[in-house]
């Protein structure tokens, strides 16, 4: 039985949260280069809460079949939803840097802006042929939600 | 158990001005401030090449690339820079989505990396 929800306090022990991370999302079905690039950006997003966040925070992971979610906590809520940079940033901003490769990186960036915390939300479509037509909500009737075949 | 990157020298045939050496483990946020203390003193003065082994890395992060581009930094300073060697699909993944890739000398292997910097002019 493959757990849907799970979440691990952000400390300086990356390595270990990048195993946590790498785990769940292969157990989502989340495979190769794919499942690189999620790593790559989630750590990103822990960065940012032990750079920039108060240096304490939350990542939980969940998913309901169809899409792999990534929701990255932290405890002072100064991040807000405008910070995502359209373009690569060019100067020494590091955390506009972070965000930027997050958003080349997943297939949404989210930034949930509340009193005393800022969440930063990482979405993966777990069936990869939903990506160039829009995404789950493109075309007609209710995109599948379990038990679609994905080639290997 | 918190993520370590080791650096350790490579014996290999180059030009004095040349350093060699290799990661290992995990460059990221924790340990990317000592690692550019370790790699500034290494090249110390008398190099103004440095070829990385990334071989035996598994993961870099944002902060480290920042530090290899620190380090690129002082070398262009002699006219010099960094060759990376050896980049698993990973590293090479941030590497090239950051666009950063083009402020190194790539080479796929620690080989053909030294038979570069040995056939550069002015190598001997």
């Amino acid at each position: 039985m493959v757990d849907h929800h799970r979440q691990w306090p952000i400390t300086d022990d990356l390595a270990t949260l990048r195993d946590d991370i790498q785990r769940f999302a292969g157990q989502a079905g989340l495979t190769g280069a794919r499942l690189d690039d999620l790593v790559i950006a989630a750590n990103e997003a822990a960065i940012n809460v032990l750079e920039h966040g108060g240096g304490a925070g939350t990542l939980a992971m969940s998913t309901d079949g169809a899409v792999l979610a990534v929701e990255v906590a932290d405890e002072v809520g100064t991040l807000s939803p405008a910070a995502v940079p359209g373009r690569r940033p060019t100067g020494r901003s590091v955390r506009g840097f972070g965000l930027w490769l997050m958003g080349e990186l997943c297939d949404s960036v989210t930034i949930e802006q509340v009193p005393g915390r800022s969440t930063i939300r990482l979405s993966m479509y777990l069936d990869t042929g939903h990506l160039g037509t829009g995404g789950p909500a493109a075309g007609a009737g209710v995109a599948p939600v379990r038990g679609n075949v994905r080639p290997i | 158990m918190t993520a370590a990157v080791v650096v350790t020298p490579v014996p290999a045939h180059v030009p004095d001005h040349v350093l060699v050496m290799a990661l290992h483990g995990a460059l990221d946020y924790t340990n990317a401030d000592r690692l550019r203390e370790e790699l500034t003193a290494a090249v110390g003065e008398g190099h103004r090449e440095l070829l990385l082994d990334l071989s035996p890395l598994d993961f870099c992060d944002s902060t480290g690339i920042r530090i290899l581009l620190s380090v690129r930094r002082l070398l262009q300073e002699r006219d010099g820079g960094v060759t990376l060697a050896g980049l698993n699909s990973r590293l090479a993944r941030i590497f090239r989505t950051t666009g950063l890739i083009h402020a190194f000398t790539v080479e796929p292997d620690l080989a053909e990396a030294v038979g570069a910097l040995n056939s550069r002019p002015g190598s001997e």
